[in-house]
C-alpha cells in the first residue's frame, strides 16, 4: 500500500473533517421547539379558531385519554407546505387548565403542516403532528372593490 | 490416418482457389505421437459474425507443449479472430476450444488464468508506469503483494527494462512497448503465449530482438502460438506452421515438409520464345519436374530439387529448339507454398 | 540500442514454478482487490484534480447560496432566519445528493468511454482471469467509493463555512443505508453510460446531461415545492437524483420536508437493478465480440 499513502492521508484528513464537523453540527443542535422529538397519539390538540393571517394568538386545548393536560410545557413549529416559509413558538401560557395560549403569526394563507411540542411533567417529551389550513385574511383596502 | 512417416499435409492445386481442408486426423495423430500432452485444441473452432461473414470456418488445430506454432496467413485470414477464441475475448458460434484442458467457453475465467497475451494493438495500462504495469498485472493474476513486486522487479531486469521502471507508456518506442507487453504476458508463467503479429510495424532490430527473447523463452519450455503474416517469421521461429485464408485451415505441419511439399528445388522461371505449350509438355516428361505452367511470356517450374535439374532443363530446351532468353529461380519459401495453396500473395 | 538484448540467465534458485504448471486459481476476491488497488494507485497520482473537483463545486455553491446572498439581500427562503436556515438545509442536503451523483457517474463513465474505444487498455485488464461482470462490479464499487468521499467533504464545508446556521438531526439508519445506496446507483449509472459513449460525445454529456440532472435533481428546491408545476413534478420523478436528494433530506433534517421513505429506497433500489444490469450487458457486449 505504500504506493498510494498520499490517498490514505487524505482519506483521514477528510474522514477527520466529517468527523469535525458532525460534532459541531451537533454542538448547534436545534433547541427548543424544533427538536426531533418521537409522537405520541394519546395527545390531542385542539385549535380554538381555524388560524388565519391576520390572527397572532391563539388557544390550544390539549388532553390525553380525554383529560385535560395540565402544567405543560407546550410550543408549536410549523413550516408552510412548499414555501420556505416557517413560523416557532415560545413557549406557551397556560390560561386555563389543559388550555395554552401560543403567538405566532401565520405569513401566507395555505397548508402549515405543524407539530405542537408537548412536555408533561414526569413524561416524556413528545410532538404532536397537526396540518393546519391557514385563512388568507383579506386585507383591508380603501379604494372600491372591482 | 497416417502411414506413420511424416507424410506432408498440404494438398496443393493448379487452380487458384482455396483448396480442400486438411483432415483432422493427420493433426491429431501427431500430437499423439510425439507423447506430449496437448496445451491447445480446436475441435470445428468456428465464428460466424452476425450479417454471414465467416470469419473462422471449422477449425482443427493442436498444439503440444513446448512447442512453437505460427499461424500464417494474410489479414483477414481469421488469425486474430482464432486467437480471440482461444484467449476468451471472442466467443465462438461452432466447436470446441481447449486450452490447458479448459474448455474455453465454459470456464473463460478459469482459461485465462493460463494464458499470457501479446496483442497486436498496445494495451498497456497508460496510467501506470513501466514497473506498475508488470506489478498490477501480477496482482490481477492472484500474487500478492511481495510476491508481485518481486516477479514485477525480476521481469525488468531480464526484459533489459530496468532503466525504465518509472517511466510513462507514452514514452517507450514501439520495441520497447512489444518487450513490455510480452514480459507482462509472461509474468503469471502461463501454460499459453498468445502473440498476434509480434513484430508488425517494429524496425529489423526489434524484431530480432523480439524473435531472440521468443526463442529464450521457448527454451524454457513456454508453449508460444504466435500469427504473423511475414514468412521469414514463421520460418525462423515456429516449429509447425498452419497456413490459413479466410477462415479455413489450409495446410498444417513443420516449415520443412511444407516447402517439401511443393518441391524442394523450388520454381525455376523459363522464358523461352516459342510454343511454351510445347516446351510445357515437353518438360513435363522430365523426371525431377513436378509441374510445367506456362505464362503469358514465361514458363513456370516446379522442380523436386536444384542439384542438376537446372542444366538439365536448359539442356531439353536448347535441344528442342526454344531459345531461352531468361532463367530464373525462385526458392521455395512458405510464401511460395501460400502462392500456391491460393493463388494470392501473403500480403494482398 | 547497439545490440540486439538477450534475457539473462534465470536465476538458478528461481522460484517460480515452469510455465503451465498449476498455480492456485486467483480468487475472484484476490482480482477484485488487485483491481480496485490499480484504480486506487492511479487516484493517487491525480490526487490535486480529484480532490479540486469534489471540492470546489460544494464550496462555491454553499459560499454563494448560504454566506454571500443572505449578506448582500439576495437571501432565498424568506428574510427570516429560520428560512434562510431552512434554505441551507435543504440545499445542504441536495449539494450531497449532487457531489455523489455527479462523481460517481463522471467518475467512471469518462474513463470507461477512453479506455474502451481510444487507448484500447481495457484489453489488457480484461487479461485478468476472472469474469467480465466482476470487473463491471469494480467498477461500480470504486465510483461508488469515490461518490462516497465526495458526499462526505460536503459536510465539513457546510460545517465551516460561516453561513447561516444549519441543524443537523442525524437518523443513522437511515443516513447508513441510504448513502451506500446512492453511490452505488451513481456509480452503476456511470458504467451504463460508459458503455454507451462515445469518446468524442463526453465534453456534450456536460452540457446536455448534467444541467437538466443538476436542475432538475431536486437540488436547490424540495420535490414537494413543485406542488404548482404538477407536470414537471411528475417530469422529474425520472431523475434518480432527485431520491438522493429527498434522501439526504430525510437523513439529515426534520424540519424539512421530504419524500416519504418508501418512494426514496424504493425508486433508488429500482435505479440500482436497472443500471447495473444495464450496465453489465453493455459491458459485456463493448468487451466480447
Amino acid at each position: 500500500m505504500r504506493g498510494i499513502w498520499r490517498l490514505g492521508l487524505v482519506a483521514a484528513v477528510a474522514a477527520g473533517a466529517f468527523a469535525l464537523a458532525m460534532v459541531r453540527f451537533s454542538g448547534a443542535a436545534e433547541e427548543g421547539c424544533a427538536q426531533r422529538l418521537p409522537e405520541d397519539p394519546s395527545y390531542r390538540v385542539q385549535w380554538s379558531q381555524q388560524p388565519s393571517t391576520d390572527l397572532t394568538r391563539y388557544r390550544l386545548s390539549i388532553t390525553r385519554e380525554g383529560r385535560p393536560v395540565t402544567e405543560a410545557e407546550v410550543c408549536l413549529n410549523s413550516y408552510m407546505k412548499g414555501m420556505s416559509a416557517m413560523a416557532v413558538t415560545d413557549r406557551g401560557r397556560e390560561v386555563a387548565p389543559g388550555t395554552y395560549e401560543v403567538s405566532v403569526t401565520f405569513e401566507m394563507g395555505g397548508r402549515w403542516p405543524a407539530r405542537v411540542l408537548i412536555a408533561e411533567r414526569a413524561r416524556p417529551v413528545v410532538a404532536v403532528p397537526v396540518l393546519l389550513e391557514v385563512r388568507e385574511a383579506p386585507v383591508p383596502t380603501t379604494s372600491p372593490n372591482f | 490416418m497416417t502411414d506413420g512417416t511424416s507424410a506432408p499435409t498440404a494438398t496443393p492445386s493448379d487452380d487458384a482457389v482455396g483448396s480442400t481442408a486438411v483432415p483432422v486426423e493427420s493433426g491429431l495423430a501427431e500430437a499423439s505421437e510425439s507423447g506430449l500432452p496437448s496445451v491447445i485444441l480446436t475441435i470445428g473452432l468456428t465464428k460466424t459474425y452476425r450479417g454471414g461473414l465467416i470469419a473462422v470456418d471449422s477449425l482443427d488445430l493442436t498444439v503440444r507443449q513446448g512447442e512453437i506454432f505460427a499461424l500464417l496467413g494474410p489479414n483477414g485470414a481469421g488469425k486474430t479472430t482464432t486467437v480471440g477464441m482461444l484467449t476468451a475475448r471472442v466467443v465462438p458460434t461452432g466447436g470446441t476450444a481447449l486450452v490447458n484442458g479448459v474448455d474455453v467457453v465454459a470456464h473463460p475465467a478459469l482459461a485465462k488464468a493460463a494464458v499470457g497475451v501479446v496483442a497486436q494493438a498496445n494495451t498497456l495500462d497508460r496510467s501506470l508506469s513501466v514497473w506498475e504495469n508488470l506489478y498490477f498485472h501480477g496482482r490481477y493474476f492472484g500474487f500478492r503483494d511481495r510476491a508481485a513486486r518481486a516477479a514485477a522487479d525480476e521481469l525488468l531486469e531480464r526484459f533489459h527494462l530496468s532503466g525504465r521502471a518509472k517511466a510513462r507508456i507514452a514514452t517507450l518506442s514501439g520495441g520497447m512497448a512489444k518487450r513490455l507487453m510480452l514480459a507482462r504476458a509472461f509474468l503469471p508463467r502461463p501454460a499459453v503465449l498468445f502473440l498476434d503479429e509480434p513484430t508488425a510495424g517494429l524496425d529489423p532490430q526489434s524484431r530480432l530482438a523480439l524473435w531472440e527473447i521468443l526463442g529464450q523463452l521457448h527454451a524454457e519450455g513456454e508453449t508460444i502460438l504466435l500469427t504473423t503474416h511475414y514468412m521469414e517469421e514463421a520460418e525462423r521461429l515456429a516449429q509447425r506452421v498452419a497456413i490459413m485464408d479466410r477462415g479455413r485451415l489450409l495446410a498444417l505441419d513443420t516449415p520443412d515438409n511444407l516447402r517439401r511439399s511443393l518441391g524442394a528445388g523450388g520454381v525455376l522461371i523459363l522464358k523461352a520464345e516459342g510454343d511454351l505449350d510445347l516446351l510445357a509438355q515437353r518438360l513435363r516428361l522430365m523426371r525431377g519436374v513436378l509441374e510445367a505452367t506456362p505464362g503469358p511470356g514465361e514458363l513456370r517450374l516446379r522442380l523436386e530439387e536444384t542439384d542438376g535439374a537446372i542444366a538439365e532443363v536448359v539442356g531439353v530446351t536448347s535441344r528442342e529448339g526454344f531459345p531461352l532468353r531468361n532463367l530464373s529461380l525462385e526458392e521455395t519459401t512458405l510464401e511460395t507454398v501460400f502462392i500456391s495453396l491460393t493463388g494470392k500473395d501473403l500480403r494482398e | 540500442m547497439t545490440a540486439a538484448p538477450t534475457l539473462t540467465p534465470a536465476l538458478s534458485e528461481d522460484p517460480t514454478p515452469p510455465p503451465g504448471a498449476s498455480r492456485p486459481r486467483a480468487s475472484t476476491w484476490a482480482v477484485m482487490r488487485g483491481l480496485l488497488l490499480r484504480d486506487l494507485t492511479v487516484l493517487d497520482k491525480s490526487l490535486g484534480e480529484f480532490l479540486h473537483n469534489t471540492v470546489t463545486q460544494p464550496l462555491l455553491l454553499v459560499f454563494v447560496f448560504t454566506y454571500l446572498f443572505p449578506l448582500i439581500g439576495q437571501g432565498v427562503g424568506g428574510s427570516s432566519e429560520a428560512g434562510a436556515s431552512r434554505f441551507a438545509s435543504l440545499l445542504m442536503a441536495g449539494l450531497i445528493a449532487q457531489a455523489m451523483a455527479f462523481q460517481g457517474v463522471f467518475r467512471v463513465a469518462v474513463p470507461m468511454a477512453i479506455e474502451i474505444d481510444v487507448t484500447q487498455e481495457l484489453e489488457g485488464r480484461v487479461l485478468a482471469p476472472t469474469s467480465v461482470s466482476t470487473m463491471a462490479t469494480e467498477k461500480i464499487v470504486f465510483g461508488a467509493i469515490l461518490s462516497l468521499f465526495a458526499a462526505m467533504v460536503v459536510f465539513p464545508v457546510a460545517a465551516f463555512l460561516p453561513t447561516t446556521p444549519v441543524y443537523l438531526v442525524v437518523d443513522w439508519p437511515v443516513l447508513l443505508t441510504l448513502t451506500p445506496l446512492a453511490c452505488f446507483t451513481s456509480a452503476a449509472l456511470g458504467l451504463t453510460l460508459g458503455t454507451v459513449l462515445k469518446p468524442a460525445s463526453v465534453p456534450m454529456l456536460s452540457g446536455t446531461l448534467a444541467l437538466p440532472l443538476a436542475f432538475g435533481g431536486a437540488i436547490f428546491y424540495t420535490w414537494e415545492s413543485l406542488d404548482p408545476v404538477p407536470w414537471l413534478q411528475y417530469l422529474v420523478l425520472v431523475n434518480p437524483i432527485v431520491y438522493m436528494s429527498e434522501g439526504m433530506r430525510a437523513a439529515l433534517f426534520t424540519g424539512v420536508p421530504h419524500m416519504s421513505l418508501g418512494a426514496i429506497y424504493g425508486a433508488l433500489t429500482g435505479f440500482a437493478v436497472v443500471f447495473t444490469v444495464l450496465g453489465q450487458r453493455g459491458f459485456k457486449r463493448r468487451v466480447l465480440a
